[in-house]
């Protein structure tokens, strides 16, 4: 008994530091960055837009098609309780507060989390990160605060083009493709969406964007000396995203919420 | 009469253990002046190598007090070392360059964020010098699609483009022939005679003879000796 609750207490404090320390690494990222220096400012923005190019605008064709098919198979489902219930409100219930947000990290965790703490860790690996210092730039500028920027911005605006797509395009879907009764569906979600849903959704999505950038940016940092770490942190990392993502989302529904 | 200008690099109380490594080195002061160009010796390359890192500030030794200029560096304050290192030039197997950028987004990445303009183009030095070593033709490739030889002298041209005001160059005879026609060569010279520093580590005893001073690492010290057998390297040199 004795020695599993030392090893409780060791994991638990394991846990505890590792938050700990990616906390300070987000601390880190935004106190050098924030506000934005006038050097290097031309150099950032591009790095910044390259990231919201590969993780917004590269998703776009994997996205439009799982929002699509999502949004259809919620209102098929939902369109068989047509008078019992309220449509559009378990839409956007369900789509704008929960699902949307959610998808949108887990493919964003899939695509660009994976390819994140792999480039950082072959940069570190291969003495990339050891150049840019030896030109005088501090990695922590160039690097890490373009990808936090980027792939937060990405992760929001994936989660306005999920909705609508799931919303839109699934009415689309339904209502060219089936006789099920949809009537009165965006006048129901009208009705439905409330500022707190679009401001709830935008909020995970910032929260998601940090803490995937942030968890990825520490696993690929940490890699140092072997490449055969890289696939370990590239793992590690995926599975950490996912995790506090859920996390957060729960944490987020019950404050607004409940 | 002018006091003399503090050392480039002045280490005191240094001690070195390089990594897996049971041997430590150690000397009361090792100085890089104005115009030195220094060969470094030590009885296995990685020894060799990590003294060339802790000079460049890549690694931090035992024990010592980091001096450039005259200024106290403190090694554990990453901000204050990256100032340092800027006025660093470190050629070594393992400087390389940022894989998803061209050649060309290599060599001027560190005036694209110092002079915050992304349309600046590489001057006249820099493009001779990619010409000569027969890089221009390949400035919008990145850097995998050059050889190794290839890779090393477009790094040192990026570190020669830093202007800085020492040279650490590891092998420098596997890139660059110690002849007069090649610009590699010329250029690094120029730079010596404007007072640039160099350290390098060679295993070719034509170009270990262009040092004016050595650098050797050997029972657990390092000593220093200028080279006599070759003559000065600064008459070599210049």
């Amino acid at each position: 008994m004795g020695k599993f609750v030392g090893a409780l207490g060791r994991k638990t404090i394991r846990s505890g530091n590792h938050l700990m320390e990616l906390c300070a690494l987000t601390y880190r990222i935004t106190d050098i960055a924030l506000p934005l220096p006038r050097i290097g400012r031309a150099l950032i923005k591009r790095v910044i837009v390259e990231q919201v190019y590969f993780t917004a605008v590269q998703a776009l064709p994997v996205i439009i098609p799982i929002a699509l098919i999502i949004g259809s198979m919620m209102i098929v489902q939902f369109s068989q309780l047509s008078g019992k219930v309220d449509l559009g409100k378990l839409v956007v219930l369900l789509i704008l507060r929960e699902i949307g947000p959610l998808i949108t990290a887990i493919i964003v965790i899939l695509r660009s989390a994976t390819a994140v703490t792999i480039e950082i860790s072959y940069m570190n690996v291969l003495h990339e990160i050891d150049a840019l210092e030896m030109a005088g730039i501090d990695p922590f500028h160039v690097i890490c605060f373009p990808r936090l920027v980027g792939i937060t911005t990405a992760v929001v605006s994936l989660i306005v083009v999920f909705d609508l797509m799931a919303i839109i395009g699934g009415y689309a879907v339904v209502r060219s493709t089936t006789i099920l009764p949809v009537e009165g569906f965006f006048n129901q979600i009208v009705k439905g969406v409330m500022g707190a849903d679009i401001a709830v959704g935008i909020l995970k999505g910032v929260f998601y964007g940090i803490t995937i950038t942030v968890t990825c940016l520490y696993h690929g940092l940490n890699c140092k000396h072997q490449i055969t770490q890289i696939p370990v942190a590239t793992s590690r990392a995926a599975v950490e995203c996912l995790f506090y993502c859920l996390v957060i989302n729960i944490f987020i529904s019950f404050i607004y919420y409940v | 009469m002018e006091p003399m200008p503090p050392p480039i690099i002045e280490i005191t109380g240094l001690a070195l253990i390089p990594p897996g490594s049971t041997s430590r080195y150690g000397t009361n002061r090792l100085t890089v002046d104005t115009g030195d160009v220094i060969a470094i010796a030590a009885d296995t390359p990685a020894d060799s190598r990590h003294l060339l890192r802790v000079l460049a500030t890549l690694e931090q030794p035992e024990k010592g007090n980091y001096r450039f200029n005259g200024t106290t560096v403190n090694l554990k304050r990453y901000r204050q070392c990256l100032a340092v290192k800027r006025r660093i030039g470190y050629v070594a197997a393992d400087s390389t360059m940022i894989s998803n950028r061209t050649l060309l987004e290599n060599l001027l990445f560190t005036r694209f964020y110092y002079e915050n303009d992304l349309t600046i183009d590489i001057d006249r030095t820099m493009a001779a010098l990619c010409r000569d070593a027969g890089l221009f033709q390949n400035l919008n490739l990145r850097p995998s699609a050059l050889s190794d030889r290839e890779l090393l002298k477009a790094v040192t041209i990026r570190e020669m483009g830093k202007a800085p005001e020492v040279m650490l160059i590891d092998r420098p005879e596997n890139f660059m022939a110690p002849t007069t026609n090649n610009a590699l060569f010329s250029h690094l010279q120029h730079m010596v005679r404007s007072g640039t520093a160099v350290v390098f580590i060679s295993h070719n005893s034509e170009m270990s003879g262009l040092a004016n001073r050595r650098l050797t690492l050997a029972d657990g010290r390092i000593s220093a000796g200028s080279v006599s057998r070759f003559g000065s390297s600064k008459q070599v040199m210049i």
